[in-house]
Parts: C-alpha cells; sequence; structure tokens
C-alpha cells in the first residue's frame, strides 16, 4: 500500500497528501510523515508547489486532529461513564484529567511531532475526557506546524536521496518515541513500586 | 521488585518491556542505516516507482538531455509531473528496464563530461 500512495503522489499532487495527514492523524496506519518528505523533495525538483504542499499537508493534519476529537467526544461519554463507576478507574481517570490540567498543552504539542505515533490517541483521548477543545486546538495547531515544517523542510533539503532520509527518519522517530514511552512508564512504574513498600 | 510489579502492575511492566523492546530495536536499526547511507556507493538512490522524471534528473545529476530519452521523453515536451511506474506502464517496460537507461545515461554522461574536459 506503501508503494501504492507514493505513486499517487506524482499523478495527483497536494490532494494526496492532504488526504493521507488527515487519515493519518485518525490513527489509520498510513505513511503520512514519509509522504511529507516525498513531496518536499518534489517541491525541491520543481514537481509541486512548496507553499500548497505546506498548506495541504498542515490543513489535513488540523482537519483530522480535531475531527477526531469530536467523535471520542461524542461517542465516548459511555466510555467516559464507565471509567467514571469504577473507584479504581475512577481515580486514574482523575489523575489524568490532573495531568492533562497541568501539562495538557505541552502533551498535545509534542505528540503531533515528537511522537508522532501517539498523536491520534491523544486526539481521542482528550476528546473523551472533554479536555477544553481551544487550548487542544491551538497548540495541535502549533504541533502541527511543527511537524509539517520539520517533514516538508527536511523532504526539500535532503531531496536528493529521499530514500536515504526516509529510512533514517523512520527508525529515528521510532526511536524516539520508544525512548519517550520508555521514560514515562519507567518513572510510574518505580513510583508504583515504591508507594507498595510505603503503607 | 519486578516480581511486586507484576503482580500489581502486569500490563504497565509488560508495556515498559514491549518498549525497551523497540527502544533498542529502533535504536539499531537508526545506527545501521545510518551507516548504510552514509557509505558512498548507496548514495546513488534506486529508482523507485513513485519518482517523476524532475527527480531523477536531480538525484541522479543528469541533465535533462540524458535523462529525457533514458524515460521515453520527447525532447521538446512540456516538463510534466508523472511518476516512473506510470512511464514503465505506457513503455511496456519494467523499472529495472528503466533503472538501466538511467545508470546507461549517467555513464554517457561521464564520458562525454571528460571527453569535454580534455578538449
Amino acid at each position: 500500500m506503501t508503494e501504492l500512495i507514493f505513486e499517487l503522489l506524482a499523478d495527483y499532487g497536494v490532494t494526496i497528501v492532504f488526504i493521507v495527514t488527515f487519515l493519518s492523524c485518525l490513527a489509520i496506519p498510513i505513511p503520512s510523515s514519509l509522504l511529507m518528505l516525498a513531496s518536499g523533495g518534489f517541491a525541491a525538483t520543481g514537481d509541486l508547489s512548496l507553499i500548497s504542499v505546506g498548506l495541504g499537508a498542515f490543513g489535513g493534519a488540523v482537519l483530522g486532529d480535531n475531527s477526531g476529537y469530536w467523535i471520542a467526544r461524542k461517542f465516548g461519554t459511555r466510555l467516559d461513564d464507565w471509567l467514571a463507576r469504577h473507584p479504581k478507574r475512577a481515580a486514574l481517570r482523575a489523575r489524568s484529567a490532573a495531568f492533562m490540567e497541568k501539562r495538557g498543552g505541552s502533551s498535545v504539542f509534542f505528540s503531533c511531532w515528537l511522537v508522532a505515533p501517539l498523536g491520534p490517541y491523544m486526539n481521542y483521548f482528550c476528546g473523551i475526557t472533554r479536555y477544553n477543545w481551544l487550548r487542544f486546538a491551538l497548540w495541535g495547531i502549533a504541533g502541527e506546524i511543527v511537524w509539517v515544517s520539520l517533514y516538508v523542510g527536511l523532504g526539500h533539503t535532503f531531496a536528493d536521496n529521499i530514500s536515504a532520509i526516509a529510512s533514517l527518519l523512520g527508525n529515528a522517530s521510532g526511536f524516539v518515541t520508544a525512548l519517550v514511552v520508555v521514560i514515562a512508564l519507567g518513572i510510574w512504574l518505580i513510583r508504583a513500586s515504591k508507594k507498595k513498600h510505603a503503607p | 521488585m519486578i516480581r511486586h510489579l507484576w503482580h500489581t502492575h502486569r500490563l504497565a511492566l509488560m508495556a515498559f518491556l514491549i518498549a525497551l523492546v523497540a527502544l533498542v530495536y529502533f535504536g539499531g536499526r537508526t545506527i545501521t542505516s545510518t551507516i548504510y547511507w552514509m557509505d558512498p556507493a548507496h548514495q546513488e538512490q534506486p529508482l523507485a516507482g513513485w519518482m517523476t522524471p524532475r527527480y531523477v534528473a536531480q538525484s541522479y545529476k543528469l541533465p535533462r538531455e540524458y535523462v529525457q530519452p533514458a524515460l521515453f521523453i520527447a525532447p521538446d515536451a512540456t516538463p510534466n509531473r508523472v511518476s516512473l511506474e506510470s512511464i514503465a506502464q505506457a513503455n511496456d517496460v519494467t523499472l529495472a528496464d528503466l533503472q538501466a537507461r538511467i545508470d546507461a545515461a549517467a555513464a554517457q554522461f561521464e564520458l562525454d563530461r571528460d571527453a569535454r574536459n580534455n578538449d
């Protein structure tokens, strides 16, 4: 499928970029970052307009993020109620809400580009917990500006060898995402084990 | 401590271990792909179906006059954004054929350039 999407880039240009970034922000497993690299490369060779590519990718991403948020918000109330019913789950839910109140903005911001594979789930999480939409939208816009600039920019700069930068970036971003999860879960697990030892 | 966590927070512990494996996996691949792509021999990226003629020209540093015949494009044709896959299908050849034609064109470009420099 990856091959097919890339071949469609030459035929349909910015439209494909818009559709793919939109779908990827809804957690559909589609290689949007790689496509942005290729479209940046095409902008360098004159096959596509850099501004159109940037706007198309940005538009698709922001629309996708907010669609995911609102879908989760409309249909997530049942899930939210289920969480609230059981005391242990309600405590987890309350802690998540407190975390989001304090660090929600930066979480949304970084989920767009630094740990992009987790981005769509952040959208759903914010929707289900009814995180303040304006904060979500504004931090999301900032994060998507970074994401689009980074990938389209890198594709443009390394146009001569998109295959190389795609390979490197794919592995590096997988590494960074895994690192963030290891650190976050590691801290959480250490705290959890300490709590039991101190009654 | 781990055994205690296994009993109390099994899911989180498993997720942590999976993330740790992913960390080592992606870290290793980042290093190997860096080494692979830094090798000058690999910096001529192979043709892929999604590339366009202009892209091939830039990546292989070949002038239009050499790229166009190799990709079955008429010399006076306006620059068009078309994928190599479409070109291959339209001309009933494979991507490997196009690769061979481009490699030949690149070799010819080298010869012509050396000949010009020796004049």
